[in-house]
């Protein structure tokens, strides 16, 4: 039961399968982030929803997409070997530009498939968290579920990988400039 | 193509935590007042927000982008469906 003021709204835990169909677009975008190659994101989130299927009952029904997405989480670290989590201060590949032409560097032309190599190129912590907040858009919250840790470590993430991503952008353009000056 | 502000450069280092808040609509009341009114007269954190906001929009679009239905078909009638009604088996267990 939930309370919401002073009125108590029963909870119903939707079918696992409902939420399969809701979550599963989802769930699979967020595994090509993860996991980077097609394939390996289908293997991935095949294992998942196995997983969860064999968990749904013991599962309360609260955040299943955090809950979906912190199983693939783990399941991506067992098979990767990954380890879980420390925070990272990973800066080698991503130099931050100069501060002259802070922004102005990045070629707003780049097309979808840059942007997303780009992400694919961060370190996995950070691209979890802005794929999480900032291209499926949940809640600090719900992300805080998913990747088990406090919304203050979400937030610092999330910020840390806007700068990275922003300075990988720069140098792409940066590149793309230089290479069209060349031909 | 965004026009480019002549005095683009970083923003202050300590409006950034706000601009980013900002640009994620997450900032409310006396706070995002501040960072609005600071934006309005500071060039570099108004170019950071502006900058900040479209990398959002075109993070946001990415989520429009199509993805495979054949993989999707496959994994919606995945192994999973037999699972439901089976037994836990410690595999679970990693969850």
């Amino acid at each position: 039961m939930a309370k919401f003021g002073m009125v108590t709204v029963p909870m119903t835990k939707p079918s696992f399968s409902a939420i399969v169909d809701r979550e599963l677009a989802t769930l699979y975008r967020v595994a090509r982030r993860l996991a980077r190659r097609a394939e390996d994101a289908e293997d991935l989130v095949g294992t998942t929803l196995l997983l969860a299927a064999k968990a749904w009952e013991r599962f309360d029904g609260a955040y299943p997409r955090s809950w979906l997405i912190r199983i693939m989480r783990n399941e991506y670290y067992h098979q990767y070997g990954k380890q879980k989590a420390a925070p990272m201060m990973v800066t080698e590949g991503f130099a931050e530009p100069s501060e002259e032409g802070f922004w102005q560097a990045i070629d707003w032309k780049l097309v979808g498939s840059e942007i997303t190599a780009a992400i694919d190129a961060l370190p996995d912590d950070f691209r979890m968290a802005l794929v999480l907040c900032d291209v499926e858009e949940m809640s600090y919250q719900e992300v805080a579920d998913a990747l088990d840790v406090p919304i203050g470590t979400v937030r610092s993430r999330l910020f840390r990988a806007r700068r990275l991503l922003r300075a990988s952008l720069v140098n792409l353009g940066m590149n793309e400039q230089e290479e069209a000056n060349h031909d | 193509m965004i026009e480019l502000h002549p005095d683009d450069g970083p923003p202050c280092t300590y409006m950034e935590d706000l601009l980013q808040r900002e640009a994620e609509g997450s900032l409310h009341g006396l706070s995002r007042w501040y960072a609005l009114a600071h934006a309005a007269r500071c060039a570099h954190c108004k170019t950071f927000l502006d900058r900040l906001r479209e990398t959002l929009d075109r993070l946001h679009a990415l989520r429009n982008t199509p993805e495979s239905t054949d993989a999707l078909d496959r994994l919606r009638n995945g192994a999973w469906r037999s699972a439901l009604s089976g037994e836990n088996d410690p595999q679970s267990e990693r969850i």
